[in-house]
């Protein structure tokens, strides 16, 4: 028997480390990270990442290896399912969002398409 | 079919209705020679309503627009007038916009019946932005003063006579009403768009006619001018362009900027422009007779395109536009058009729009 899981967003141990270093060398430990969608960029939509210290009335909030994700109602849509990596392979360091929901990605691996 | 609010004026003026993308509007007032003349020499006023037309506002509005669009928005001054395009993300044409930023608004011009699409496009695409989408197609009308005199015309309601200059927009009083006027030119023809409140079009039309008595100012149908537009090879939406089409193969590479980054459908644009891929170029030809729209163009028994728009000429030929395949669009070449009656053709040169 298969179990259906709810879709969420994940954030990698690796990610997390990073979005931790991030916010102190920044001043704003303790913060979370506000990730988002954005319309534009050559496929349609962006991804977005910053700091927030609190979310908003009616974002998901997500908890994952001591980093909260804030995520608004409708950037959610088409973020569900999606994990947070971070890579510093030889290819360039940065985030990484894994999505399902993307069917094409842009040559640059910020924007994509639903 | 939509009517025009002013369609009993027009009735009365002689004019003579024609259908275009569901709207009954103005093809002529009885004298189509005539109202080539004056667009030509002196100023004529078209009632362009049936166009779609939407005030943006929002601190977000113009960098979100810019976002989306295939021209360079952000940076744009108050009172001033850009074109863009709204592309997918395969860079294929949604539509074509006139943006005109005014003090507090941002007026955009679009194609007919292309609203709710822009809307639910933009609207897709907008997530946390502050901006507002208000649709005034319905409850303004679009006048558009074109011809050499058009700017003498306007002129008369600004004091001092200031002329507007092209690729700017302002507000003027006309009487008790103020109202936006937009100055686009169609290339070397001078083209300024008046929008008004529906309830207060009859008087600004004759405010404008009065202001236009010294200025041979005269109505004119839509024949008039898409006799211009083919003559200056400017493509519009529903004959040359949609959502199959990219800027490029339309002309259009005056309404992108290369150089501003992403936008949606930006790497595919920059793609066929980098190179060269475009496998079809829209041209001018000139035909001998009157020919459908969609009438196929031959070159020695092959298929090498398809006429879009066709109206008549001044010397009894037609003018025409029409996508050709790149290896046969050269100018001066003989063609012929039609799969039953064979009209002459000859292709003047190719549509391009520059900035």
């Amino acid at each position: 028997m298969t179990t259906t899981q709810p879709l969420t967003i994940h954030i990698t141990e690796k990610a997390a480390l990073h979005v931790k270093e991030y916010a102190s060398a920044e001043s704003k430990p303790g913060y979370g990270l506000r990730v988002g969608v954005k319309g534009g960029g050559c496929s349609g939509l962006t991804y977005t990442l910053s700091l927030e210290l609190q979310p908003q009335e009616t974002d998901k909030i997500i908890d994952e290896h001591d980093v909260r994700l804030f995520v608004d109602k409708k950037g959610y849509i088409f973020l569900a399912g999606t994990t947070l990596d971070y890579s510093d392979g030889l290819n360039g360091k940065g985030f990484v969002f894994n999505n399902p929901n993307a069917k094409t990605t842009c040559g640059c691996g910020t924007s994509f398409s639903v | 079919m939509v009517t025009s609010s002013l369609e009993s004026i027009y009735k009365a003026d002689g004019a003579v209705f024609t259908d275009r993308s569901g709207h009954k509007i103005v093809g002529h007032f009885g004298n189509f020679h005539k109202e080539i003349e004056v667009l030509q020499s002196n100023a004529g006023l078209l009632d362009m309503s049936y166009c779609d037309r939407l005030n943006v506002t929002g601190d977000d509005a113009l960098d979100l627009l810019n976002r989306l669009s295939t021209n360079q928005l952000e940076g744009m001054d108050i009172g001033s007038v850009r074109w863009t395009i709204l592309t997918t993300p395969k860079g294929r044409i949604i539509d074509v916009l006139r943006v005109a930023r005014m003090e507090d608004y941002l007026s955009v011009g679009a194609s007919p019946e292309r609203i709710q699409n822009i809307m639910e496009w933009i609207d897709f695409y907008t997530f946390g932005e502050d901006v507002q989408l208000v649709d005034v197609s319905q409850n303004t009308v679009e006048f558009s003063l074109i011809g050499p005199n058009a700017p003498l015309v306007l002129g008369k309601f600004v004091t001092g006579g200031k002329v507007l200059p092209n690729d700017t927009c302002d507000s003027v009083q006309i009487g008790d009403t103020s109202i936006a006027v937009i100055r686009s030119d169609m290339k070397d023809y001078p083209r300024i768009n008046v929008i008004c409140q529906s309830n207060v079009a009859i008087d600004i039309r004759q405010s404008l006619f009065e202001a236009g008595k010294d200025f041979h100012l005269m109505a004119v149908g839509f024949q008039a001018e898409d006799f211009l537009r083919i003559t200056l090879g400017i493509p519009i939406y529903g004959f040359e362009l949609d959502d199959k089409v990219d800027p490029l193969t339309a002309g259009l590479l005056g309404y992108v900027n290369f150089e501003k980054g992403c936008y949606v459908g930006q790497e595919v644009v920059t793609r066929l422009n980098t190179y060269q891929k475009i496998k079809k170029k829209l041209m001018m030809i000139q035909l001998r007779d009157e020919v459908n729209l969609g009438a196929e163009i031959y070159s020695d028994n092959t298929l090498i395109g398809e006429i879009t728009s066709v109206a008549p000429g001044e010397q009894g030929q037609w003018n025409s536009l029409a996508y050709v395949k790149k290896t046969y669009a050269i100018p001066g070449l003989v063609c012929t058009v039609g799969s039953e009656s064979l009209v002459e053709a000859r292709i003047v040169a190719e549509c391009s729009i520059k900035v």
